[in-house]
């Protein structure tokens, strides 16, 4: 191997095992804690149609569906409605605590726990949102998340009077980061080998199922050229979001394709807090100094602010 | 832990790769052929180590899997929704919807897109076992007033397929796919489950 390759590998395995600050692994904390929690808050309201035995899927349909594969589940063979209920309630905290970082490590893992569950008590009814939701609760779960912007790391301050924020070594985000990128390149591989991606006439097919009809669009949106454009688009981006992402002077451009595509999607789509999953997950791609240097500019401005109005005057920092 | 975190990458990529198409044993003609060929021999070969190896239990039994085929590898070209037919001894027949999506206010269709996302897993043939239980509830939830207990209830599909793209919206098909006799017996205890 020559001096060059084992540099790059070097560099590469740097990267993905390196030491930095965990303000990213954080930020994904808050967000999938909240965005869960308010998935739940929705499955609760149909928690008498698909996790009762007088629903339309009784506990039975999930060991069928396992196939005999033992699978990680609490509610395995739970037919007692109240147990499913109050699993639904743990996990549900679980991703309350989570989000505020108030024993962040156990309440990741009743999260990640209670959310498996959950999704193989019902596996019919899950969407690829879900998907993510429960691969993320992983990732948050061993990563460390609670180390900053969290109660964990305010009751520790208060107790020792240390407010500083050790390093981490930062693979659990480098594993965020890589599973947004498998996201899009496999789902861009996949409408790949159908013509109608091919043919650039595929958004033409989901405009006419109009059980996900949400907001109207305008006429020409679903006529060529602007289907064309729409449907290559659309795998453009998406290969973006798993290619020139990690280059970082294309980033922003990638993630800001990546949030007017899903922003289009959820306008016009009933595909509940799929975007907003998406678009939680791209701040994986930002470095913890990033958003630490975002946060502190904010805290000078509002110091600024604050400053300014006690003394009566606009404030002196520019925006 | 650095080969552990490259192993479930590795996992969870392999898992998320898309099928062979139904081809796979068609001669190849034209270089586009052989390509296409060699591409499904490697899906099938990755079928195998993700489906028939113990690998599996590694990504199945944690809820690792995963599979990112949105849309794909077509939309659907079939919008779909359900009624049921409730039947009494008295020969009266009660039409009913399962809830549909397109039908509720927009808040509504949020919080209940799951009703529209189940039917996708109810219908298909192999999926047959789902219809009495589901036959059932639609029964449950519309009783009739006097307190009667149906004696059938008949499952329909109703969808609109667009062949072709740009087309005029189609007709809509109405299939009947199952039809249940009810158990009083079981009927009759269905609340108190």
């Amino acid at each position: 191997m020559t001096t060059k390759k084992v540099s790059d590998l070097k560099k590469l395995q740097h990267w993905m095992f390196g030491y930095g600050s965990p303000e990213t692994m954080a930020i994904i904390r808050i967000l999938f804690g909240t965005l869960i929690f308010i998935n739940l808050l929705m499955l609760m309201n149909v928690f008498e149609a698909f996790f009762t035995e007088k629903g339309f899927v009784p506990v039975a349909f999930a060991e069928r569906w396992a196939e005999g594969v033992p699978r990680i589940n609490v509610l395995a063979g739970v037919t007692d409605s109240r147990i499913t209920l109050a699993v639904f309630i743990i996990t549900m905290l679980g991703a309350v605590c989570t989000a505020l970082g108030l024993f962040t490590r156990v309440s990741a893992a009743v999260l990640w726990l209670g959310l498996t569950s959950i999704h193989h008590r019902t596996p019919d009814l899950l969407h690829s949102g879900d998907t993510l939701m429960r691969a993320f609760a992983l990732y948050i779960l061993v990563a460390p998340s609670g180390a900053v912007y969290s109660l964990d790391w305010l009751r520790k301050f208060k107790r020792t009077g240390d407010g500083t924020v050790p390093e981490f070594s930062l693979w659990p985000q480098r594993l965020m980061a890589i599973q947004v990128a498998i996201v899009y390149f496999t789902t861009a591989w996949h409408k790949w080998g159908g013509n109608t991606w091919r043919e650039g006439t595929a958004t033409w097919f989901t405009s006419q199922l109009h059980e996900f009809d949400r907001f109207p669009v305008p006429a020409f949106m679903d006529q060529q050229p602007f289907v064309a454009i729409l449907t290559y688009g659309t795998l453009v981006v998406e290969l973006m979001l798993a290619t020139t992402v990690f280059y970082k002077p294309l980033r922003k451009i990638s993630l800001l394709l990546g949030i007017g595509l899903h922003l289009g999607i959820e306008y016009r789509f009933n595909i509940p807090l799929f975007a907003f999953l998406m678009i939680a997950s791209y701040a994986s791609f930002y470095e913890g100094y990033e958003w630490r240097a975002w946060v502190d500019k904010w805290k000078a401005k509002r110091q600024a602010k604050a400053q300014s109005q006690e003394e009566g005057h606009e404030p002196a920092i520019s925006t | 832990m650095q080969c552990l975190v490259l192993f479930h990458l590795f996992a969870i990529f392999i898992w998320t790769w898309p099928q062979p198409s139904a081809n796979l044993n068609r001669e190849p003609v034209t270089m586009a052929d052989r390509m296409q060929r060699a591409r499904d021999q490697l899906l099938a070969a990755n079928n195998r180590l993700r489906y028939e190896s113990d690998f599996r239990y590694y990504l199945q039994v944690t809820g690792f899997w995963q599979y990112w085929d949105m849309f794909a590898p077509n939309p659907s070209n079939t919008d779909s929704w359900l009624t049921a037919e409730i039947e009494y001894a008295d020969g009266q027949v009660v039409p009913v919807e399962y809830p549909r999506i397109k039908h509720m206010p927009i808040p509504q269709k949020y919080v209940n897109e799951r009703y529209r996302k189940f039917t996708e897993r109810l219908h298909p043939i192999d999926q047959s076992y789902k219809w009495a239980q589901f036959a059932y509830r639609m029964a449950y939830l519309n009783p009739r007033a006097d307190g009667a207990v149906p004696t059938k209830v008949r499952l329909f599909k109703h969808f609109r397929i667009y062949p072709k793209a740009f087309q005029k919206e189609p007709v809509a098909q109405d299939e009947q796919f199952f039809e249940l006799i009810v158990d009083p017996q079981v009927y009759g205890t269905w609340g108190s489950k």
